[in-house]
């Protein structure tokens, strides 16, 4: 497995109080990495990394198979970025920071403007300059911005932040696109959990400045199957009548008189009626949904995530 | 080197200070227009010869486009902090240096080029007017006209020099403020200690200035590719 992002141990501090404590992020090629945490979790200072702009006070960051050094330009090359808010040469027009960018890149295809604006559509902005863009403009722009030059890497620091629901749609079309079609791998932080849910291969959960779990996806689905919950007077006549009567075979005994059925072919209706006939007395029957929110409020302990 | 100078220029549309050179000159000519009637109305000779006339003029131009270079500095170093864009900045494949020696050449030069050629043209246009009304009662002879190219070319370079360590102050806090007040009270410091040099002094204190310049410059960017930009 190859890997595009690896970070080793990687520690900041700011005078003397650690921000960043000892993270090992790996992040696959062609894969979409949700970086999810609350607000001041340290997903910027991170990516500030990741992008050389902040140095690490320890541990050790390779991209691309490369260590990053202080004077590490090539690697910058393949990477598109947005940190902490898309900043632009606010005097200029749209399309003039795009050539001012295409220009310092190195980049020289007069038709990726274009096509990377209509990308994020982006039309009727020719004469504006970029002080008269709204957020959710410069957003669209910014994310034109990073992926003009077709990097191998994006790396997004909020890039939904000033979106209307239709543009946030759109542009999750647009990553998944650019994930499929020119096999990009992205990093995508968010503190909104609904969106790096629907987006995300693998996700990282970060708080205060650690990263506390790394997980895919699929694990999570598997993880988090619906099940039936019941307490019943006798459990072990309970299961056996439910076994033979409706060949129901996948469950858990919690305690005593606690059992949940992971089983999905029979309903809740089903389920009392066939224990009520046969003499169980059932004293509560719960449907529980274990969603994904509630596996990562219970990760940061419902500190600070909105949905 | 030259690409990325050019791409600072077309950034922040440089090409249009040059109008507000213009205007700056012209305002100097008014000045010494008014300094010419203002002793003649009290009854005595402005430029008693063309050596004084150089120096007014010099004195005139160089804090003028020391505060101007004080203004470029904010324009294309200070702000660039101030407005965050130096992330961009700092994210492209091009060495941090690189982009700090780009912008500092062009405050250099944009500062030596407009004292130097401010001095030549209103100079010129001096002569010419001296040439038909005769104010000014000792003729120029090549002499004077050689010392002052001297001086006036020194002068430049010390005022580039000069116009440089407004940047050490606007670096530590990456204030406007600070880089613009720093450089007027620099330019008051420097230009009531100099009267009355000769040629030799002057010389000393220009090369002096130009290297403190250079050495503030070093000293505000030396650790450039080691800080953390937040």
């Amino acid at each position: 497995m190859s890997f595009v992002i690896k970070t080793n141990q990687l520690t900041k501090s700011y005078k003397g109080k650690e921000i960043i404590t000892k993270v090992n992020m790996k992040v696959k090629k062609g894969e979409i990495y949700g970086f999810l945490g609350p607000n001041g979790a340290g997903k910027t200072t991170i990516m500030k990394m990741l992008t050389n702009l902040v140095k690490p006070t320890s541990g050790e960051i390779e991209i691309f198979g490369e260590k990053l050094t202080n004077t590490s330009y090539e690697v910058l090359k393949r990477m598109g970025t947005i940190i902490e808010y898309p900043v632009f040469y606010d005097r200029l027009t749209a399309r003039e920071n795009l050539e001012l960018h295409c220009e310092y890149m190195g980049y020289y295809d007069k038709k990726a403007i274009d096509s990377a604006l209509d990308l994020v559509k982006l039309t009727n902005i020719e004469d504006k300059s970029v002080k008269e863009f709204s957020l959710g403009m410069k957003q669209r722009l910014g994310i034109a911005r990073a992926i003009i030059t077709k990097p191998e890497l994006l790396i997004l620091d909020e890039p939904i932040n000033g979106l209307d629901p239709v543009g946030i749609k759109e542009l999750r079309d647009l990553f998944h696109m650019l994930c499929r079609e020119y096999g990009m791998t992205m990093l995508i932080s968010s503190h909104i959990l609904g969106e790096i849910e629907q987006i995300a291969d693998t996700i990282g959960v970060i708080r205060d400045g650690e990263l506390i779990k790394e997980v895919s996806m699929e694990e999570i689905h598997q993880q988090n199957m619906d099940y039936i919950e019941l307490t019943v007077n006798d459990v072990n006549k309970a299961v056996y009548v439910l076994e033979e009567e409706l060949r129901l075979t996948n469950f858990k005994v919690v305690d005593g008189s606690r059992f949940r059925i992971y089983d999905t072919g029979s309903t809740q209706s089903e389920i009392s009626k066939t224990l009520i006939l046969n003499g169980v007395l059932i004293e509560e029957i719960n449907k529980k949904n274990h969603s994904l929110e509630d596996y990562f409020i219970t990760l940061i302990n419902g500190g600070g995530i909105s949905a | 080197m030259r690409k990325l100078i050019s791409l600072e220029i077309k950034k922040f549309k440089l090409l249009s200070y040059l109008k507000s050179v213009l205007i700056a000159d012209i305002v100097i000519m008014g000045l010494l227009c008014l300094i010419y009637f203002a002793d003649k109305s009290e009854g005595s000779v402005a430029f008693a010869s063309y050596e004084m006339a150089f120096e007014a003029i010099g004195s005139i131009i160089s804090p003028t486009f020391i505060i101007f270079a004080a203004v470029l500095i904010s324009r294309i170093i200070i702000d660039e902090y101030k407005s965050n864009s130096i992330i961009l900045l700092f994210m492209y494949p091009i060495s941090r240096k690189k982009f700090m020696v780009a912008k500092l050449i062009i405050v250099a030069c944009f500062t030596f080029l407009t004292i130097f050629v401010s001095n030549l043209l209103i100079g010129s246009l001096f002569y010419l007017t001296d040439s038909f009304l005769h104010f000014v009662p000792k003729a120029l002879t090549v002499a004077v006209l050689k010392d002052g190219l001297i001086s006036m070319t020194l002068g430049a370079i010390a005022a580039t020099g000069l116009a440089l360590i407004p940047l050490y102050f606007g670096m530590r806090k990456k204030s406007v403020p600070a880089t613009i007040v720093s450089s007027i009270v620099l330019v008051s410091l420097s230009n009531s200690s100099v009267d009355n040099v000769n040629l030799f002094s002057f010389f000393v204190v220009s090369i002096l200035l130009a290297l403190a310049g250079c050495l503030i410059a070093y000293f505000s960017f030396r650790n450039i590719e080691k800080v953390d930009i937040n």
